[in-house]
Order: C-alpha cells, then structure tokens, then sequence
C-alpha cells in the first residue's frame, strides 16, 4: 500500500514559473517524469540583488515572480501545532495523537544527529559507523545546507517515514526497524513535520520516488533573498576564473567604473557578462570552461592505467567526453549526451571502437556498436573506472559511478557491518545464479543482496546487482569479452580469469551445492549478459521491479528522476568552475526549471549555474 | 650587492614581503544564518483515505477548495572555503596576463648549475626543470594535488606548502625574466613610479582589490619601494623583487 503522510496538510504542486503545464503536458509528466510536477519556486532576492533571480532567460523572468501581498516570515506556522498529523486509519485505528511539536531547525538537526549518527556517523578520526557507506554523516552532523541538496535526503526522509507508518518490509528500510512507542512516535512527526516545512524539496522528491500520497498537500513557493550581494568586481572575478580560468582583463573591467564595480552587481549586468560565453567570449569558454566541466562529469582524471592502454591514449580518452559535449554542445539535451549511440573519437582512440575510423588529427564522431550502447559504455568511461566482473568488486564501483556522473553524488562502498536479518527474496527478474563468494564473503550480482536485508537496500535499492549484471561484458581496459576465448592467453583480463579459477576462494552454489568456480561458471555468466536480454530488473518505487535492456535503460531510469539529474549537473557544474563541492538549493532549483523549459542544452544549463543568485551572494 | 646576497634577498622578499599584500582578503566563514521556519496559511481540514466502514462505500474525498500556497523563506547561503588557491591553468593565465607572453618560460641561467644572468644566482633544481619549460605546467601537480583526488572531489582548498614552493619558483621565474628584460612587453614589469606601481596593481590583483579600497594607495606605495630600494639595489634587481613578491602573495594566488 501507498504510504500516507497528511501531517502537515500541505502540498507541492507545480506552479512553474511560466504559465502551468498544459494537461496535457502534465499527463506527460505524471507518466513518465512526475518529479517535473514538483518544481515549485518563487524566488526574490532581496537588498541591492533585488530581482535578481529574474534575469535568466534574456531579460524575461523565467521563475515565479515574487508573491505580492503576502508576508514572509511574519506568519506564525500554524499547521503543525494546529493540524495534528492525520495518519492512514487502515494503517493505524489508534485514537488522535497529541499535537505534534514544532521543532526549530537547530532542535530538528540534534534529534537527527543524534538519533542517526550512531549508525551513519563517522568519528573525529575517520571510523565510519556501520551504516556511513548508506547515508554518509559528516564528522560534525549533517547541516541544513547538506540536507536542501543531498540525493540521500529523500531516502533519509523515506526511512523516517516508513518508520511511523509504513508496513512490513517496505523500501527503503525503516531505521531502527524497531516498532516506534508513543514518545518515539511523537518525535517522529515533529521531525517528519519539519522536513516538510524546513526541506520541502526533499520531500517532494520522495513523495515522487516512493509514491507517497500527496493528493492533499498545498503547494509551495520558496522565497529566497540573499543577505550579502557581491559586488560587480566580486561577481566577475568569480565568473570569469570559474567560465574562463582567468581574471577579467583591464578592458573588461573598464566598461565599468570604479564605483559600479564597487557597487552590488545588478541583473542586467550578470546577465551581460554570462552572455559572453555565448557570444563573444564563446570559444575561449569551450577551450576552458567546457574542458574543465567535461572532465568533471566524464570522471577524466581519473582514467587510470588499464592494462595494454598506451599513455597516448589514455591521455585522449580523458578527452572524449569533454569532445562529446564540445560536438553537441548547442544541439543536444544534456541527459541524451549519455545515452546517444555516438562516440568522440581520436586517431588514437578510434581503434578502440569496432567499425570506427578516425581522423587524421582532431575528433570526430563516430557511431558505436552493439553491446555499447551510449556514454556509460564507452571506453572513456569504463577506464574510468577500470574493472571487470572476474574480480571482487565485481563491477559495483562502475555502477557507483554512473550514480556519481547521473546524480553528481558518490555511493560509497561497504564490505562490512551487519546483514540485517529477514532476507527478502530476490525478483525473479533479476539474475540469481551469480551466487560468487571469496573466502566465504558475498561477492556476486545475487550473492550481495542475498546476504541480508541492509546488503539489498544498495544492491537492489541502488542497482548494483542490475548494474553488475549489465557492465559484465567490459573488460577492465574497456574492451569486450568474448564467450568463446575468454580466458585465453593473450585476451582481457585473462590474469584474473585464472586467478578466480584457480583457487578454492572462489565459490558458487547452485542447487544447494557450493562448487569451485570455473571457466564454464563464468562463461555461462558472461553469456547470461551478452545475450542481448539480460535478467536485470531494478525497483522503481518502494516495491515494483522494472526490467532494464542494459546499460543506456539504467541509465534512462535513472535519469528520469529530472530533480535528481538537474541537480547532479549542478554539483559537477560547482565542482568544475568554483572547486567547491556544496550547492545551494537555489542552485537546485535553477537547474530543475531549466527542466521545465523547450530545450536543456548544454548552454541552458550552463546559464542557469552562472546566473544563479548563489554566485552572486557572498557568505554570510 | 653578491650574486648570493641578491638571491636571498630576493626570496626573503618573496617569503616576507609578500604578505603585506595579503591584507586585502575579503574571505570570511563565519556561521551561516539558516533560513527562517515556513509562514504558512491555515489550511482547513480535508478528510482523505479509505475508510474502515466494510458495507457502505463512503466517498473518501471532499471538495474542499485548492490549499493557499504555503510560503516558504530561504536565504541564498552559498558555502564557500574562506580561502581557495588558483589552479594551476589559473596561476599560469594570471601571471601572463599580468605580465605579458613569454614570461613563464624557464631558461639555463635559472636552473642550479647554469651560468647566472643578470646577477642572479640559479635558483631552480636541477634535474626537475629544463630550460624551455614552462614553470607553472611543470609544477601543475603541486599547484593542482593529487589528480586521482578529483575523481568526485574537488582541488584542495588549502595552502599547501608544495603549493607555496611551486609558486616561489614561479615568482622568482618570473621576477628573473622582467630583472633581465625577457618578456614579450618589458613595460608590464615597470613598477618605480607610483602611476607605474598602481597600473601593475590595477593589471594584477584588480579582479580582487579596487583602487577605491583605502589599502590600494599604501599597497602601491610598498610596491614602488620595493621596486626602487634606497640605496638603489644593482642594475634592476629591485624590479625583480617586487614583481616576485607580487606573484608570490597570496592575493594573487588566491581565488576571488
């Protein structure tokens, strides 16, 4: 059943900025991308920035003008001592409960601290609790800030949730699982209550992902205002080191006077000078800023030395994602640059990819074969992350990064802690003969999630055991296994074809029975996975398996989440021209209305990050 | 004034000299201000969900009209390092742009072992650098860390001392070739005139300090000092100093 949160009697709908979606439109988006419907802002910057949020569509005001008429910040929040939390009756007949309490930010960040970090903290001197690698505490706690902008949040939210009402073994798991007594219950909705009043967003996300009820929930206008404008110099100094890696030169700086320059930068000048990069200043930022941006997202520095690469190539592959988007960059939406069926290619590159030849000099494009099928599959890609499914990790860290490139956040590894107890079954759509353990340890695509309920809510929650199934016909160094000579000297990764093979570390079991595993094992492995319909399937939802065809569908399922793609570009965006690694919700929200709009270009979103408010706001 | 003098004079200026232009760092982390609780709009009371009645089919909604919007406050809380060096790409077009082409190429005469020119003793390792080489890409992994750290992070934001070593060498590459006149435009090493001393600021570190600040005229004045020692230092040497010291500050390594 659906859970069914009424506490604060509140909504979030959709008021774009622009005129509503059509219904037709919105039948659109309800089908395929419900997460768009969320897309609630209002934004107004305040003091010298005022309108500032104003200026990123040419002039036009692309978000939500401010509210009129209505006080911020005077009203007293009535809802949530006024409105008790109305829980589903068929899930809980109990008698009303009392008011829920209003928690302030500061108390709501202590009860989270305190009641989590035991499980998902990490220690002044780096020792994770047992659950860090799920939800990934930092040292001091979580913050606000963090939490407005975090992937995890909504499954953080969701966990709260099912804690209070959600059935029996309901994803993601209720933490604790222990049933809740009245004074834990009361905590609960104080804390689910100031989610939805402190991190709407987030809630929004998980109404969205976990298919909450949110038929009767108002929606929400988030009114920001910045405290502190940046000056012009300020804003251009931070414009033009993160667009072009250099400061604004003695002419660029003389359009302005000395005192504009001193003066808090205004719209219309923020939007004169990201319109540079368009026009003008347009090559020099594909040169620089585009590089820096490209590399981020395609995981460039860190393609590592794959066996039998030459350094030459390696140095081209870093590039070919960053060429990819330098090709498509004015006619190509940024979630299709993942998934395309088309290659940058080097002419030391080319070779790497069946039925390609490449230029004399330079890049071109080329078309990939089957099994790639888009980005993800690339040679560029896979050395990012150079592995194979003949070794431990089992190609789990490519599946983390195709999280980390879609969402712009890190799953992180975790080979150790409690199982958690009632395993669940597998779907029977997803492969369950890759039953590997090393030394007794799980290793393989059904091995993990068999282990025990926590193991499943990343292996299963998160993909990995689809993902695992899907990447197992790459080799470490990109290239592609072949059923037939795998194993054989001189092919891919035959030095861990045989060390898998030739110890007794390696087991399988089938049939009850636990086998050594041989090269038959792992061919019929391979062969499951290049068949052309691999059994893989990933929840969508808190219960429902879909089937994935590969790599690409992954990726689309993933990235069918606009919220969570849209931020992810943000966080690489901030990461590339500000090395800084925490976004602003604002940020966020720039980025997902660029989702609300015809095209999402690489310029559109390139546009939304340097006209966010949060680049001209200094700290306070 | 020795060859050697001259050397230690010109680091001492790097490593001391330098910090005075730091004064002007508008970095500041104090505690950010969370956003206020939500104003909200009462709300009435619709009565949703499924009912526990098992004969009668009760309707389960009602009509009740759409919700005002719930009107939630932020603030705009960007989250920034107090202090985040430049690149290395970014070190490299600053000094040209301050200094013009040609003025981050290493040459013999700086590397230890070389033969001196222009008086100034050789300062850079040998067996690190090669004349030809350009001194901020050479250095590109102590300005940049470790490349492996960047899979899903970002540059380290703190000052490091592999950082501040690469950027001594380059201010003293740097300051080498303006002492001996090696760079494509000489004049944007000028700095012995207070109008000349302001310009070389204005080129320099203008993206961060305005003319209208009242440390801009102090600090051009130290810069014209530097520039123009009393008693007078041998051939230029002075200029040498005080462009180096410019480069080596940490005004101009930080990012704005």
């Amino acid at each position: 059943m659906r859970a069914r949160w009424l506490g604060p009697r509140t909504a979030i709908v959709f008021i774009g900025p622009k005129a509503a979606p059509s219904s037709k439109t919105r039948r659109t988006m309800r089908n395929k991308t419900p997460l768009l419907q969320i897309v609630v802002l209002g934004l107004a910057v305040g003091g010298a920035a005022a309108g500032a949020a104003c200026g990123s569509d040419g002039g036009g005001n692309t978000l939500a003008p401010t509210p009129t008429g209505t006080p911020t910040g005077t009203t007293a929040p009535p809802m949530d001592g006024a409105a008790p939390v109305d829980l589903d009756a068929s899930v809980d007949a109990t008698p009303p409960e009392p008011p829920v309490p209003v928690w302030a930010d500061t108390e709501a960040l202590a009860w989270l601290n305190l009641k989590c970090a035991a499980c998902h903290g990490i220690d002044a001197k780096g020792v994770a609790a047992l659950y860090y690698s799920a939800w990934p505490m930092a040292a001091g706690g979580v913050s606000k800030a963090y939490l407005e902008t975090s992937e995890l949040t909504p499954v953080a939210y969701q966990t709260i949730l099912n804690r209070l009402i959600g059935p029996e073994g309901v994803t993601p798991s209720p933490m604790p699982v222990a049933k809740p007594d009245a004074a834990a219950r009361l905590e609960l909705r104080a804390i689910l209550a100031w989610f939805d009043r402190a991190l709407p967003l987030s809630v929004v996300d998980a109404d969205g992902r976990y298919g909450n009820d949110t038929s009767t929930k108002a929606k929400v206008i988030l009114n920001f205002k910045c405290e502190k404008p940046s000056t012009l110099r300020q804003f251009m100094s931070r414009f033009f080191y993160g667009a072009l890696d250099r400061p604004p030169n003695a002419g660029e700086l003389s359009k302005y006077t000395t005192a504009m320059l001193d003066a808090p930068v205004t719209v219309a000048q923020r939007l004169a000078l990201v319109t540079l990069i368009e026009t003008t200043l347009k090559t020099e930022f594909l040169d620089s800023g585009l590089r820096k941006l490209g590399t981020t997202i395609g995981g460039g520095p860190s393609v590592a030395n794959p066996p039998a690469l030459p350094a030459n190539v390696i140095n081209d592959l870093r590039d070919e994602f960053y060429n990819l988007m330098r090709a498509k960059y004015n006619t190509t939406n940024y979630h299709d640059l993942f998934t395309m069926k088309e290659v940058m290619v080097s002419p030391a590159t080319a070779s790497l990819y069946a039925g390609c030849t490449g230029p004399a000099s330079g890049w071109a494009s080329c078309a990939i074969q089957a099994p790639r099928d888009g980005y993800f599959t690339t040679v560029g890609f896979l050395t990012s992350k150079p592995m194979s499914f003949m070794q431990e990790s089992n190609n789990y860290g490519r599946v983390s990064r195709l999280y980390f490139t879609v969402y712009g956040e890190t799953l992180l590894p975790a080979t150790a802690g409690p199982s958690g107890e009632a395993i669940p079954a597998l779907p029977t759509c997803l492969e369950g003969t890759d039953t590997r353990t090393f030394v007794g340890a799980p290793r393989g695509a059904a091995a993990v999630p068999l282990f025990g309920k926590v193991c499943q809510s990343c292996h299963l929650g998160r993909h990995m055991a689809a993902g695992a199934v899907l990447f197992r016909p790459y080799a470490r160094n990109g290239s592609i296994f072949d059923t037939a000579t795998l194993g054989n000297a001189g092919t891919a990764d035959a030095d861990q074809f045989m060390a898998m093979t030739g110890t007794p570390d390696w087991k399988y079991t089938a049939g009850g029975v636990e086998k050594p595993v041989d090269a038959a094992y792992l061919k019929a492995l391979l062969s499951v996975s290049t068949s052309g319909s691999p059994a893989a399937c990933i929840l969508e939802g808190s219960s429902t398996y879909v089937p994935v065809k590969g790599v690409a569908d992954l990726a689309n399922k993933l990235m069918s989440n606009k919220a969570g793609l849209s931020r992810g570009f943000m966080r690489h965006a901030h990461r590339a021209f500000q090395n800084s690694p925490n976004i602003t919700l604002e940020m966020g929200l720039r980025a997902m209305q660029v989702y609300d709009g015809k095209t999402q270009h690489l310029p559109d979103l390139v546009r939304a990050y340097f006209l966010s408010d949060s680049l001209a706001c200094e700290v306070q | 004034m020795t060859v050697q003098r001259r050397h230690a004079f010109l680091l001492m200026a790097v490593a001391v000299v330098g910090v005075p232009l730091v004064a002007c760092d508008d970095g500041s982390s104090g505690p950010t201000t969370e956003a206020p609780p939500a104003a909200t709009t009462p709300n009435p009371d619709p009565t949703t969900g499924p009912t526990t009645t098992p004969t009668t089919p009760t309707p389960t909604t009602t009509t009740t009209a759409p919700l005002p919007p719930r009107l939630v406050d932020g603030v705009v809380n960007p989250v920034r390092p107090a202090f985040q060096t430049k690149s290395s790409v970014q070190v490299r077009k600053s000094v040209i742009g301050c200094f013009g082409g040609n003025s981050t190429k290493i040459e013999a005469g700086m590397i230890v072992g070389g033969t001196p020119v222009g008086g100034v003793t050789p300062f850079l390792a040998a067996g690190t650098f090669s004349p030809g080489q350009d001194i901020v890409t050479a250095q590109a992994g102590l300005f940049d860390g470790d490349p492996d750290a960047l899979k899903v992070g970002v540059r380290g934001d703190q000052l490091t001392l592999e950082y501040l070593t690469a950027l001594r060498n380059t201010a003293n590459v740097v300051g080498w070739r303006c002492v001996n006149n090696m760079v494509d435009d000489p004049s944007l090493c000028q700095c012995d005139t207070d109008a000349k001393a302001e310009a070389m600021l204005a080129r320099c570190i203008g993206d961060v300090v305005s003319p209208s600040n009242v440390k801009w005229a102090p600090l051009a004045t130290d810069l014209k000092n530097m520039c123009t020692p009393t008693p007078p230092n041998v051939n230029t040497s002075g200029r040498g100093v005080a462009v180096a010291s410019l480069v080596s500050s940490l005004t101009f390594a930080k990012l704005p």
